[in-house]
């Protein structure tokens, strides 16, 4: 049976004080190895593999202007002796969020699925950051006009895709200078 | 709870389950992030293949067997077009393409001027053109996705639980949900906004997708709708025909068994 209700809302942003706030948005949603199991349903192992990225790999993984990239955690998929595939984790800072994602790859370095692992929207120490702080420029009490562009993100999710959008493709030219199915041979 | 998300349809897609197996879960979650992928898909504007590129190509006269999910969208917005006096317009795409919302394809036909509600008719999955239209479904797209991604959780046998594309929201079930808004004095606060069960909810603000509405003839105008119906496309779609038309579309508020809330330019506040 459909039922929707308001919740007591000011009838002027003015008297906003009378709305009792709640805390910032956060979820986990799922870890590197959950996506590991669940794409490759068929693998017998799976294997935590940490790669220390190069000087200029780690550039080239980072986010344009920010630090390199640290370690990169890979789980490898196998049965027997066959590598199936891996996910590699990795995270993105989005536009009011940081948020944690999984790529699956399978051997040839195909991507088989983009999942988010865990979700947070900045707040506390963030919000004191001038850069971060910057974005809610003119989100004052005496310009509640923004508030319309801050309902957009009713009920959590402001991400930003083509953050990770971006990060895929750089993880993805990553793997294909580092195939897995070589190293398979070798083992 | 058990949750999963995926980067889909632009936006965060998650998608929350109660009373369900681990197992169960993961293959209901696959069925529903595929159905909204497969949404995306086709209602793209920007990918050449999909669907709605296929009509922008048309000539009038032509006709177009279209996916059965193209066809049940385009019915449903000629329905908001027609009861909305047309405030409703998925014949917008030209004007979005013009402010640079959209990128300008180049294989399209020239659109006319003629409503998309006349301009196409739909006949079981064809697409019969009258006259070339750019089709830019936008929010209920989206709001479509997350209908169709809490039906397919259902035929998977989950009972409760609901669908989230980043603010288009439905819950079903026993499931009741409380939305949230941010706060405009404090980004790092969330403000409790309505409590939903076996509901939706959409919000449309002054961004990318209300900022090619035309404005409204009525001052102050609004900055944000948020509108609670029973489902994401519904409310989706509402939104829109709210933001033109404020306090008028009371009445077709109510038939829609739907509600709104505007917030308007000089901060103050309508709600049916």
């Amino acid at each position: 049976m459909t039922s929707h209700r308001w919740l007591p809302f000011p009838s002027s942003l003015a008297l906003a004080a009378a709305v009792a706030p709640v805390g910032a948005f956060a979820a986990s949603y799922a870890t590197g190895d959950d996506v590991a199991r669940r794409t490759f349903k068929t693998a017998t192992a799976f294997a935590d593999v940490l790669v220390a990225p190069s000087p200029d790999e780690a550039i080239a993984l980072a986010v344009p202007g920010g630090l390199p990239h640290g370690p990169l955690r890979t789980i490898e998929a196998r049965q027997g002796d066959a590598v199936l595939g891996r996910v590699i984790v990795d995270a993105v800072i989005g536009k009011f969020e940081q948020i944690d994602y999984a790529v699956a790859l399978d051997a040839t370095g195909k991507v088989l699925g983009v999942e988010i692992l865990t979700y947070r929207e900045s707040h506390g120490a963030e919000v004191r950051l001038p850069a971060w702080r910057n974005q809610f420029v003119g989100k004052t009490a005496a310009d509640p006009v923004k508030l319309g562009a801050d309902i957009a993100n009713i009920s959590g999710a402001t991400l930003s895709c083509t953050h990770i959008t971006d990060g895929v493709h750089r993880l993805v030219a990553w793997a294909a200078r580092h195939p897995i199915a070589a190293k398979a041979k070798a083992a | 709870m058990r949750k999963r998300a995926r980067p889909l349809l632009g936006t965060l897609v998650e998608v929350r389950a109660q009373g369900a197996s681990a197992t169960a879960f993961d293959v209901a979650a696959d069925a529903a992030f595929d159905a909204v992928a497969q949404v995306h898909a086709l209602m793209s504007f920007h990918s050449p293949g999909s669907d709605l590129r296929r009509i922008a190509r048309a000539h009038a006269g032509e006709r177009l067997a279209v996916h059965p999910h193209t066809a049940a969208l385009l019915t449903r917005a000629q329905r908001w077009a027609r009861v909305s006096d047309g405030a409703f317009d998925a014949g917008c795409a030209p004007r979005a393409v013009e402010s640079g919302w959209l990128p300008l394809p180049d294989d399209a036909a020239t659109p006319g001027q003629m409503p998309f509600e006349e301009a196409l008719e739909v006949e079981g999955n064809d697409v019969l053109v009258h006259a070339p239209v750019w089709l830019d479904f936008g929010g209920i797209a989206k709001g479509y996705a997350v209908d169709l991604a809490v039906a397919k959780l259902r035929r998977a046998g989950v009972h409760t639980g609901a669908v989230n594309a980043g603010g288009d929201l439905r819950v079903f079930g026993t499931l009741e949900e409380t939305v949230h808004v941010r706060s405009p004095f404090d980004p790092s606060e969330l403000w409790p906004l309505a409590a939903l069960r076996d509901s939706a909810c959409a919000t449309s603000a002054s961004g990318a997708v209300v900022a090619r509405m035309a404005a409204s003839d009525h001052a102050p105008a609004p900055c944000s709708v948020t509108v609670l119906a029973p489902t994401a496309c519904a409310a989706d779609a509402l939104t829109k025909i709210v933001w033109q038309q404020g306090e008028r579309a009371s009445a077709l508020l109510r038939k829609a068994r739907a509600r709104a809330l505007v917030v308007r330019a000089d901060g103050s506040v309508w709600r049916s």
